[in-house]
């Protein structure tokens, strides 16, 4: 599988299985209407999608995202702001940076189509989750709103910190609503510096109640200062949860071989050049989406590594360890056979 | 692949057993937490003492509430136990010592809270009593016998066989009937 769209129209995808689910259910590459275009700040466009023939869409879980297409040959997550709960509509909302989040800004328009994958579930709430506390840092409050909603579908109890820049604030109002409605169990706290920020993050960590999940998503530093927080809060690992919209900035690391197991095929990788680039290059095909090491797209089997040197935010602690799988885009090491 | 000859024989799966291994020292206070809860449940020496000494490891470390219940099942213990956990701030880590029926009852519910593994350290001072768990009404019964012995159901009168399988959630001991299929 390839992330590089074709030039042919796509098609839907087969669903392997689809059990009890509504016709209108599908999770494969397809094309949706483009139904509500909005302005939040003068950044973000928030885009709702639905269905060509109106069929209800696949439900999701709160923090999953939408993979969209955005540009030529070029596909960036967005995460999905709504509960999840039998929508008839998906929304996102897109901060303007240069790439295809600015070509997202430029083409959009009501009455069109876009081209989506999903949604997948990456940052999804905890089964025994007895309270959640939400942090959320600028465009961090797509997930953050999403979980906000599902928990005030569920009748659950959330506290909420959002990290903005004053008029800046995409959602805020959706959150106060949230808050506002009667009998809602969602409270929200602001910090509009850094230092608000950070005292704000331990007072809440120091005073949740027992059974609580925490979820973040924003910023590079505030994800730090969240986990760092979380940790002298006497949080363990299982309650703190994150998802990064970008990774961090990686050294163009040492240059190593792999190998395909398969055809025998040896593959130099230099340094700056990632081990994805390189199978690309020797015409090796494989997926990938955010070339970051955030998205988990270009997973591949190991088979043996004299090293391997994990730089991705996608495997698990425990995954690392096992060595059965890297990330291609991100991930080096020594003397990698891949399992292909 | 073996020869089939004749009807088949009823193929039982092996049998594992899981009983919970209790450690055979108090366990240490967790000093990461930034708060402890210790919970002693019954009255005997041997449960007070390991109280007493995490109580004051864990008080010079971090603020620390003790409680002292003499029985989960009485509806004011448990009143006290569930108030001391809605008190509880993430953050905190639970010590549990007691017999062993308490003991498993009490970290049941405290899981149902929402606890962690890693948040929850206890002692066994006493394994007489075995929470035994009726598969038939749902009840919980406290009874003085091993696994794989036989307990009367306090809810249904039936007479249960205790299997050698400890449920976490429940915090009991699975059972049936041990006179089922006799007629
Ligand atoms: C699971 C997931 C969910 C996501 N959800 C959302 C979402 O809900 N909303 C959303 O807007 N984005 C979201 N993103 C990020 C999104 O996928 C894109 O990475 C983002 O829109 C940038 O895409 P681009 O093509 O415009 O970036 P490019 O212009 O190609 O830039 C690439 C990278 O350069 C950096 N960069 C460029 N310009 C700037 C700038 N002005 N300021 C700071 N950094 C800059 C950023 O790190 C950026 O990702 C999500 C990402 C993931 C992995
Ligand atoms: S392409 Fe996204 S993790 Fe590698
Ligand atoms: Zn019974």
């Amino acid at each position: 599988m390839s992330a590089v769209v074709s030039s042919t129209a796509p098609v839907q995808r087969a669903e392997a299985y689809v059990g009890h689910q509504h016709p209108g259910y599908a999770l494969g590459r397809r094309r949706l209407h483009v139904v509500g275009l909005e302005r939040l700040t003068d950044r973000v466009l928030h885009v709702e999608l639905a269905d060509p023939s109106g069929r209800p869409l696949a439900a999701f879980q709160p923090g999953s995202h939408l993979v969209v297409e955005a540009g030529e040959g070029r596909r960036n997550a967005y995460s999905l702001t709504g509960d999840g709960f039998n929508p008839a509509t998906y929304a996102i909302s897109v901060l303007r940076l240069d790439g295809g989040s600015a070509w997202l800004h430029r083409t959009l328009e009501v009455g069109g189509e876009l081209e989506v994958e999903g949604p997948r579930s990456m940052f999804p709430a905890a089964h025994d989750q007895q309270h959640a506390l939400l942090v959320a840092g600028g465009i961090g409050v797509t997930p953050v709103l999403s979980h906000a909603r599902a928990a005030v579908r569920a009748g659950r109890s959330a506290t909420v910190l959002y990290s903005y820049r004053p008029g800046h604030a995409a959602h805020l109002d959706d959150l106060h609503e949230l808050a506002g409605r009667p009998g809602s169990r969602v409270r929200v706290v602001e910090a509009t510096d850094v230092k608000q920020t950070r005292v704000s993050l331990t007072g809440l960590l120091a005073d949740q109640p027992f059974g609580t999940h925490a979820y973040a998503c924003g910023p590079s530093g505030l994800l730090e200062a969240y986990e760092e927080a979380a940790e002298l809060a006497g949080w363990p690992a299982s309650r703190v949860h994150l998802e990064r919209f970008v990774a961090p900035e990686l050294d163009p690391g040492d240059p190593f071989t792999a190998t395909v197991a398969s055809t025998g095929r040896r593959v130099e990788v230099p340094s700056g050049t990632s081990l994805l680039e390189g199978l690309l290059a020797a015409g090796v095909p494989v997926g990938y989406l955010c070339k970051q090491g955030v998205c988990g797209e270009c997973r591949l089997p190991v088979r043996a590594a004299a090293a391997l040197d994990h730089r991705d935010v996608v495997l698990t602690a425990e995954e690392r360890q096992s060595g059965a799988h890297v990330m291609a885009c991100v991930s080096r090491g020594r003397d990698i056979e891949l399992d292909l | 692949m073996a020869e089939v000859t004749g009807a088949p024989a009823e193929v039982v799966p092996p049998q594992h057993p899981s009983l919970p291994a209790w450690p055979t020292e108090p366990p240490s206070v967790d000093q990461t937490g930034t708060s402890h809860l210790v919970l002693a449940l019954g009255g005997g020496e041997d449960a007070a003492s390991t109280a007493r000494s995490w109580l004051a490891v864990a008080a010079a470390q971090a603020p620390t509430t003790l409680g002292v219940l003499d029985d989960v099942d009485d509806p004011e213990d448990r009143a006290t136990l569930l108030g001391l956990v809605d008190r509880a701030r993430t953050g905190v880590r639970v010590l549990v010592v007691g017999g062993q029926y308490d003991v498993m009852q009490a970290l049941a519910l405290l899981r149902a809270r929402g606890a962690h593994e890693s948040e929850l350290r206890a002692f066994v001072t006493d394994r007489r009593e075995l929470p035994v768990f009726c598969g038939h009404c749902q009840s919980v019964t406290r009874a003085v016998v091993e696994p794989g012995g036989e307990a009367d159901c306090r809810g249904c009168g039936r007479v249960l066989e205790v299997h050698e399988h400890a449920a976490a959630t429940l915090g009991a001991f699975l059972a049936s009937d041990a006179r089922a299929g006799a007629s």
